[in-house]
Formats: C-alpha cells, structure tokens, sequence
C-alpha cells in the first residue's frame, strides 16, 4: 500500500521532479549493483587465494620431502590445482641444481605435471600456456613439440620467447635449426632474450644453424645478426664475419662484424681492422678502434695514437681507452702522449682516458 | 637462524633443515631478522639471503658481526648466480660462506655441517 501511495504520489509531481526522481533512483540501482560486483570479485579473489593456499599447503611439503631425500605418497594433480602446483613446481626446479632436478621431474611425472602442461599449452588463457611451455622445458617433455614450435611462431612475444626456451631445454640441437629462421626474423624480441636463448643451446650448434641465414641475409639485418653469431662466442663464425666484412657496404653492418671481430678475439684479424680506421663512417672508426685495442699488436700503437686526433669524440675515446688497455703501451708512454701529441683534443682525451683508468 | 624473503625457497631450505634435525627459526626479512638479532639469544649459525626487503643481508652481517652475544656466529650467505661482487662483498663483510643459488640441497647441508663444529 505504502508502495502504491508514493507511486501515486511521484505520478502527482511535475515533470522535471519526476525525472530527477527517476535519475536518483536509476543512480542508486547501479551504485547497488556496482557495490554487489565489487563484492563478488572480492569473494572469487578469496576464493582463489584460499584455493591456491590449500594447493600450496598440501603439494610443498610433499615436494619439500621429495628433496630432502625422502619417499613421499604421492597423490594425482587435480584439475583446479595445476596452476599454483605447477608455478611452485616450476619455482622449485629452477631454484635448484644438480640431481635432484632429475628427482623433481620425477615426482611430477608421477603426479601428471605433464599431462597438465600438455593440456595447458592447448588452453584459451595466454597464462596458462606460459606456464604450460615453461614446465614442459622444465620436464624436457618432448612429447608437445609441435605445438610448442607452433607458439614459438605466436605474434605474442612473451608466449613465442617461452616456447622457444623450453624447445631449447627439450632438445638444443634441434631445437636451435627449428628456431634459427624464427629468432632472425623476430624483430620483437629483445636481443639480450635472444642471444639467452642461443647461449642456453649452446654455441656451436647456434653457430651452426645461424651461419647459412647469415649468409644470405640482407644488409639492414646484418647488425642484428651478427651480434647474435657472436654471441656464440664460436669462432667457427670468424671465416664467415671476415667474409662479410669484405664485401659490405653499409656502415652499420661493417660496425657490427667488426664488433665481433673484436669480441672472437683472432689476433690474425687485426689486419681487417687496420683496413678501416680511416673509414668515413665514425660508427665504423670506433668499433675500429675497440676493435684493434683487443686484437692489436705493438705496431697499431701508432695507429691508434693517430686516431686520438680524430674529429668525432667516440674515435678518439675509444682509441684512448684502447691505448690505455694495451699491453705493450705502458705508464711512461702514456704520459708521453699526454705530454707531447700534436694535437691538444688527442692530448686531453689520452689524459681522460687515464684517469678513468685509475678509478676504475 | 634462516632469512630469506622468497616463501617458497624459505620454507624449502626450513624443511631440509629441520629434516636434519636442526631448530629453525626462519624469517621473511632483514627487518625482523634484525630485531630477532637485537633481542634473542644467538643460533649455531646464520643463513642469510643477500636481497632482503627493509635491511639487506649485508646490513644484518654487520648487526651480527657487531652484537656482543651473536658476534662469533658463522653466517652462510645465499647469493644469485649473477652477483659473484655480492660474494666478495658478504665475504669482506664476515660471512664464513656462500651458497650461490640456483643451489644443491646436499652443498647446503654440507656448508652448513662444516662451520656447526668450530662453536
């Protein structure tokens, strides 16, 4: 009745008071509902958490006794505790080292860690694929192959980079051909992710696989790959870098195999250096000179003395930092330089240059 | 004493522990492990994490090292693989020794075996 009288009466109310009654109470109704969502969301949270915690308390002491050696009874995964158990699995595997990582893999493959992670690589949630491509590296499980070259190949870098790694922890070798064409044309992956990836395959197959993409690569994307051929530390690359540098053209690419000369340190290269001190290129006469003072002998001292008076800053701290670092330029050379060259920049570079020295 | 601020590794290197029988009081960070310094007595030994939330491990070596009461007690710093400056740094410090993790349960055992007798 109460209800009825006051619709008679907010029917009874002129227009404008009826539409702001409306719009006030339209405004409560969705304050209600905002508040019940806000408080469902809190509820799901808490009820994640505690499923998570119950998953923890119950899987860590049984992994915990798995590696202190003992035999745990061990009871299947089940469907709702595959991610937390998985996370603390993947944790655990990779905070420890030597055989009891062997012990671990066996604990979860008596418990169906693969099987989940399997089944986690085909789920719609980019979370649980993640997890899924890192435990199957973690397993060295290369029973998902194919699906995980698949994602290795996903426009999602964070996802591709994880399934590239675990075919690397898989099989490095073959994983390393798969992924070569992948890691080369990926520009969206960070360089430090990838020369990772290719140090954890190990370097000469990395080499390997790299050098006939190298090969015939374009110039733009010599700098790039270069710096991944030389992050193989292999100087099965070197004949290929010196073969490349003889022919190339574009200042960036010269910089980077020069680079990596310097990086492989082959004493025998320094003659491809001396070539391009004197390059047009400013970009080409630092890496020269970097370059030189790892692979120069006595007689590029000159060389390099003669770049401390060149006109882009870099060259001449580069050249001074290599002068510094040679063996054969000692302390009395050094102040010799700063005392009696020609030019006075060459002067207060050499004197830069060996202050740093001192502090370093 | 164990300091450590990852839960998961704290409680696993607790469980090794007291699986051997050793007494473990553990701690999430520097902050508590420096009043568990200040106002407890001292442990056979010290097991430290070198990145601590509120004070770092280094900062609890001195504490320890600087304590009347704790000041003889053999400290094992757990240092990352990558921080081999942090090892000279815990070492210059007083830390007896390092485990570097990822880490061998049984190298932490044995570590930890070898400094308990020289109490």
């Amino acid at each position: 009745m109460t209800v009825i009288a006051a619709a008679q009466r907010v029917t009874a109310e002129p227009l404008p008071v009826r539409v702001a009654l409306f719009v006030g109470l339209a405004a409560l109704a969705l304050t209600g509902i905002a508040a019940i969502a806000t408080l469902m969301v809190r509820l799901i949270v808490q009820i994640r958490k505690r499923r998570v915690a119950r998953a923890i308390a119950k899987w860590r002491p049984l992994f915990g006794e798995a590696i202190s050696g003992g035999n745990p009874v061990l009871p299947m995964l089940r469907p709702k505790e595959r991610v937390p158990v998985l996370v603390l699995w993947n944790h655990l595997q990779e905070s420890l080292r030597g055989s009891i990582r062997g012990t671990l893999v066996d604990v979860a493959k008596t418990v169906g860690v693969d099987q989940a992670a399997r089944a986690m690589l085909r789920h719609k949630d980019l979370g649980e694929n993640l997890i899924g491509a890192v435990t199957l590296g973690n397993l060295a499980d290369g029973r998902a192959w194919d699906r995980l070259l698949q994602l290795a190949g996903d426009d999602r870098a964070v996802l591709a980079s994880a399934a590239a790694r675990a075919l690397i922890r898989i099989d490095p070798t073959r994983a390393v051909y798969a992924l070569a064409p992948v890691l080369t044309a990926r520009t969206d992956w960070h360089p430090a992710r990838v020369t990772s990836l290719l140090i954890e395959a190990g370097g000469e197959a990395a080499a390997a696989a790299l050098t006939p993409l190298i090969a015939n690569a374009a110039d733009a994307d010599i700098p790039r790959l270069v710096r991944y051929l030389e992050s193989t530390r292999n100087t099965t690359v070197l004949p290929l870098i010196r073969l490349r540098l003889q022919s190339a053209t574009d200042p960036e690419a010269i910089a980077a195999e020069l680079h990596a000369l310097g990086e492989l340190r082959d004493p025998t290269d320094a003659r491809y250096v001396r070539l391009l001190v004197a390059h047009e290129s400013a970009a080409v006469r630092t890496q020269a000179a970097i370059a030189l003072g790892r692979l120069g002998s006595r007689d590029d001292v000159a060389l390099l003395e003669a770049m401390l008076d060149d006109p882009e800053w870099w060259v001449r701290y580069r050249a001074a930092r290599a002068l510094v670092a040679l063996p054969y330029v000692d302390n009395e050379q050094m102040e010799r330089i700063v005392r009696q060259h020609s030019s006075e920049k060459a002067r207060a570079i050499m004197a830069h240059a060996i202050a740093e020295a001192s502090f370093a | 004493m164990l300091v450590e601020d990852d839960e998961h590794i704290l409680v696993l290197v607790q469980f090794i522990l007291e699986r051997e029988g050793f007494e473990v009081a553990a701690m999430a960070d520097g902050r508590a492990a420096a009043a568990h310094v200040a106002k407890e007595d001292p442990p056979a030994l010290a097991v430290l994490d070198v990145m601590l939330p509120y004070t770092s491990g280094f900062d609890l070596i001195s504490a320890i090292r600087s304590s009347e009461t704790w000041g003889s007690v053999p400290i094992v710093m757990l240092t990352a693989k990558a921080g081999e400056q942090d090892i000279v740094r815990a070492l210059d410090a007083g830390a007896n020794d390092y485990i570097v993790k990822p880490f061998q349960p049984d190298e932490l055992l044995a570590r930890v075996r070898r400094l308990l007798p020289r109490i």
